[in-house]
């Protein structure tokens, strides 16, 4: 008994000479078939090179296209052909002219020895639909296709949607399942023969020949209904990627292929020199590996998909710009705290939060006039320059960036309503910022400036409070969940628990480092500022209730607690 | 877009070949090679002035590439440029001493050059600067790429311009001729780009690197765009717009991903920052021949020779395509 292969090929047949050959060394009966559409002169030369060898032969050439019946006709009569002129071949696979052998073809002999009458085809039923990548599934078998895709594209979607919208529904014939799988199959002499003799066959045939892409459904769909063994998978190793064509393999890929559990792989570019070589090489030793799943080419796959499809969130590259319509602003690319308002209350409250969390503390980094990275840095990770003027040039794209380039450890940063309402709305919008929103902050600012002037005093309250309405406006309207507000006076009151909330919040997952202390500015004038302040119709009550020491004062009066000492 | 804009971009692109054309008549043959062309070839097209130390290494480069056949137009060299080209058996060089910049700095010579030579082949459009890396570029040829671009029936292939600089001063960053001058410049700016979507021609305009970050501060919206198409399935009818950052129809500038996934890209390695870099800008400034007012080269004479270094602390050595595409620079798509 012995193996017969079918080649079908059509281009670059130098590659199919030299992988007919490899696979004859080892007496397998190879049966080739060349698209009529193939220019004669190079058949002619494979035919002269070939002619000798005992061991393989050729078909007559039909002209064959892609998604068409022309293409399973070609390789039912190529099986036909090798099995009347080899009566003895115990099993038929078929291969394209860009296949390599990535076992020794003597290891495929002898594995298909070991499974006499076994049938090794993928076949997954149609309607479970998602063997298909990026095209028509179930459909393939319940519409008419009348045109080429290729060379008729238009007519060819005009009519798929003409039938869908009549709710167009073919035929299935009777004693068929729809099921698709690869048209890389190796079936057992018994079920061929058992297919060719169907008496339904010229029925199977014309409905098969209206169908689309019929290569990949005939055989599996028939292979069901005959075979009496069959393992659900194919001998050899073809990928689709995301658009549903197929992956080539060159010659870094060697190792990988080393690995895989198949005896064939596909496609495998034509200029592909050093794995020609060593794939066709006379040197192959035995592999002992086990039919294991592969993971390196899984992964590489799995990999690539998700890098054409999905993309890197956080990443703009000059392959990477999502549509407005897609990411409503640039995406970040993970969490980071955004701390508005507390810029006027501690002295050193960065230093301490990157003390205590693990955080890189960024102070104001979008402070006009000036950009206040971690430590003060004047180039950070990446090359980002502390110039305010490059940062304006595209601040949000600045943030993304910085994020991106610090991705091993968390990041946070100040802001004020004063900085840029353009960035305020944007960490508003950003699932990824945490914010902590400490409400009437700019009230401490203004009490930090010292505006004597009242009528720039009066402006500047009317800006920052039209700014913080704004910004809770914009809150409301992103319905965000990730925000903490904290009032000035309960932080006042009680700054122990309230930063331990702030750093549970922050780094849930981090074991809080305790021992740094944080101490509050100079609030002593701030009661009276606020009196001042109320005068002129600003509302302080978002700061909460007042107490009765703020920092920096000395307690004159005697409050109830210490007058029941007393 | 609209039928009236489409229209418009239609009569632009129409200018610009007839605009090309009539400058094209600039440009005399002085050696011809092109009978040669063979229709698989890649073939290569750059304008140079007086670049003869980079030449060496620069062809050594591409033809290692993949590159078959190489067309120079020669702007009035007088440094030995023409005569180092003339005797590689691959090269075809025209020859003029018209305006450069009155050419759209190069682009319309380019334009009539590539029109005439570069249709139905894939072409690679640099400065000799400029070392393109593409996906797989250490063990796979362009070959290869253009081979699974035309299966993918892509036409145009994008890359960023990664300015390359050294520890050292600029002008005390010594060339040798016919070294890999990236051996030099390893260092590059890994995570400063910003870009923008141009809404007319649809084309990214990247900005940033170290360029925009010393060169550039007080202006940053001046700063080089660093967007660029260097590999095109060149065709009758298209053309460059402005240097290689676009081209018309404006469906070749579409070498990005709107909907968040990553296109297949590369970047183009600049190895500008050598000492070589000062007496051209002041050549250069002298000239006046350079984009928008040559304000680059100002800006290059004002901080070169004064011990200016574009490295910084943050600066990353250069490994290879893997690393710019860990770093996001670039991306291998679904190139597998």
């Amino acid at each position: 008994m012995t193996v017969g292969i079918i080649i079908l090929a059509h281009e670059h047949l130098h590659r199919t000479r030299a992988l007919a050959k490899a696979i004859a060394s080892r007496k397998v009966k190879v049966m080739i078939h060349v698209d009529a559409g193939t220019n004669d002169a190079a058949f002619d030369d494979l035919r002269r090179g070939l002619e000798k060898n005992a061991h393989i032969d050729f078909c007559a050439r039909l002209p064959c296209e892609w998604g068409r019946f022309s293409l399973v006709r070609a390789g039912m009569n190529a099986a036909d052909a090798l099995m009347s002129r080899w009566p003895n071949v115990s099993h038929v696979m078929q291969i394209s002219g860009s296949c390599l052998p990535v076992r020794p073809i003597g290891e495929l002999v002898e594995f298909l020895e070991r499974h006499p009458g076994r049938d090794f085809v993928e076949s997954v039923p149609a309607h479970e639909g998602n063997w298909v990548v990026d095209g028509l599934c179930s459909e393939r078998f319940t519409l008419y296709f009348p045109f080429s895709f290729k060379r008729q594209r238009m007519l060819f979607d005009a009519a798929v949607e003409l039938q869908r919208r009549l709710g167009f529904s073919r035929r299935i014939p009777s004693g068929i399942k729809p099921h698709l799988g690869s048209q890389w199959w190796c079936l057992s002499k018994r079920t061929l023969k058992a297919i060719f003799a169907d008496p339904a066959l010229p029925e199977y045939d014309r409905y098969f020949s209206k169908c689309w892409i019929p290569d990949e459904g005939y055989l599996p769909t028939l292979a069901q209904k005959h075979s009496k063994d069959m393992v659900c998978r194919s001998l050899t190793l073809s990928r689709f990627d995301d658009q549903g064509k197929p992956h080539l393999f060159y010659d870094d890929h060697r190792d990988m292929l080393e690995q895989t559990d198949h005896f064939f792989a596909r496609k495998i570019w034509h200029g592909a020199d050093k794995l020609y070589h060593h794939f066709l090489g006379k040197k192959r030793s035995k592999t002992d590996r086990p039919l294991e799943t592969e993971f390196g080419l899984d992964l590489l796959f799995e990999e690539a998909r998700a890098r054409r499809c999905g993309g890197r969130k956080g990443r703009l590259t000059v392959g990477r710009f999502p549509a407005a319509a897609h990411e409503r602003q640039p995406s970040t690319v993970g969490r980071y705290g955004s701390f508005v308002g507390f810029g006027h209350l501690f002295d050193g409250f960065e230093g301490w939060l990157s003390k205590t969390t693990g955080t890189v503390a960024h102070g104001r980094l979008f402070k006009k006039n000036a950009v206040h990275f971690a430590q003060e840095q004047q180039v950070m990770c990446g090359g980002i320059s502390a110039n305010p003027r490059i940062r304006d040039h595209n601040p949000e794209q600045f943030l993304c960036n910085l994020l991106w380039n610090i991705q091993d450890r968390h990041q946070s940063l100040m802001l004020e309503l004063s900085d840029s309402t353009r960035m305020c709305e944007f960490v508003i919008n950003d699932p990824n910022a945490q914010l902590f929103v400490m409400r009437g902050g700019w009230i401490l600012e203004l009490f930090a400036r010292n505006i004597k002037d009242l009528k720039l005093l009066k402006n500047q309250v009317r800006r920052l409070a039209k700014a913080e309405a704004a910004f809770e406006r914009e809150v409301e309207k992103s319905a965000r969940g990730n925000l903490t507000y904290i009032s000035l006076f309960d932080i006042v009151t009680d700054p122990d628990r309230v930063l331990l909330d702030i750093q549970k919040t922050l780094r849930p997952e981090v074991d809080l480092r305790p021992g740094a202390s944080l101490a509050f500015r100079d609030l002593s004038g701030l009661r009276d500022y606020l009196i001042a302040l109320q005068s002129i119709g600003v509302d302080t009550s978002v700061l909460g209730t007042i107490p009765h020491v703020l920092p920096g004062e000395v307690p004159l009066v005697a409050t109830p607690e210490t007058a029941a000492l007393g | 877009m609209g039928v009236f804009r489409s229209y418009q971009l239609r009569m632009e692109r129409r200018r610009r070949r007839l605009r090309a054309f009539r400058k094209g008549r600039e440009l005399r043959p002085h050696t011809d090679r092109t009978a040669k062309i063979k229709p698989r070839d890649i073939i290569l097209f750059t304008v140079v002035r007086n670049e003869k130390p980079r030449l060496s290494y620069f062809l050594k480069y591409y033809r290692k590439l993949g590159v078959s056949k190489f067309i120079f137009v020669d702007n009035d060299s007088d440094d030995g440029t023409r005569e180092y080209l003339e005797a590689q058996p691959d090269t075809s060089i025209w020859v003029t001493d018209a305006s450069y910049k009155r050419a759209h700095f190069g682009v319309d010579w380019l334009n009539d050059l590539l029109r005439r030579y570069g249709s139905g082949h894939w072409v690679v459009v640099v400065d000799v600067d400029e070392f393109f890396v593409f996906p797989h570029s250490d063990t796979r040829n362009l070959r290869a790429l253009t081979d699974w671009l035309d299966a993918s029936s892509v036409k145009s292939f994008g890359a960023m311009l990664l300015d390359m600089y050294s520890q050292r001063p600029v002008e005390k960053t010594p060339y040798r001729s016919g070294t890999d001058p990236i051996n030099k410049l390893e260092y590059f700016d890994p995570g400063n780009y910003t870009m923008k979507r141009n809404k007319k021609y649809g084309n990214l305009w990247v900005q940033g690197g170290p360029r925009q970050r010393i060169f550039f501060e007080d202006m940053p919206e001046k700063a080089p765009a660093l967007n660029k198409i260097p590999l095109v399935k060149w065709q009758k009818g298209y053309v460059y717009v402005s240097s290689t950052h676009n081209l018309l129809p404006r469906g070749l500038n579409l070498v990005y991903d709107e909907w968040g996934g990553e296109k297949a890209s590369g970047c183009l390695l600049h190895a500008k920052f050598l000492d070589i870099l000062r007496n051209k800008a002041l050549e250069e400034l002298d000239r006046k021949q350079h984009y928008a007012a040559s304000r680059e080269y100002e800006a290059y004479s004002k901080k070169i020779g004064t011990g200016t270094r574009l490295w910084s602390e943050t600066s990353v050595k250069y490994e290879g395509w893997r690393q710019l595409e860990e770093l996001g620079l670039m991306s291998s798509g679904n190139w597998i």
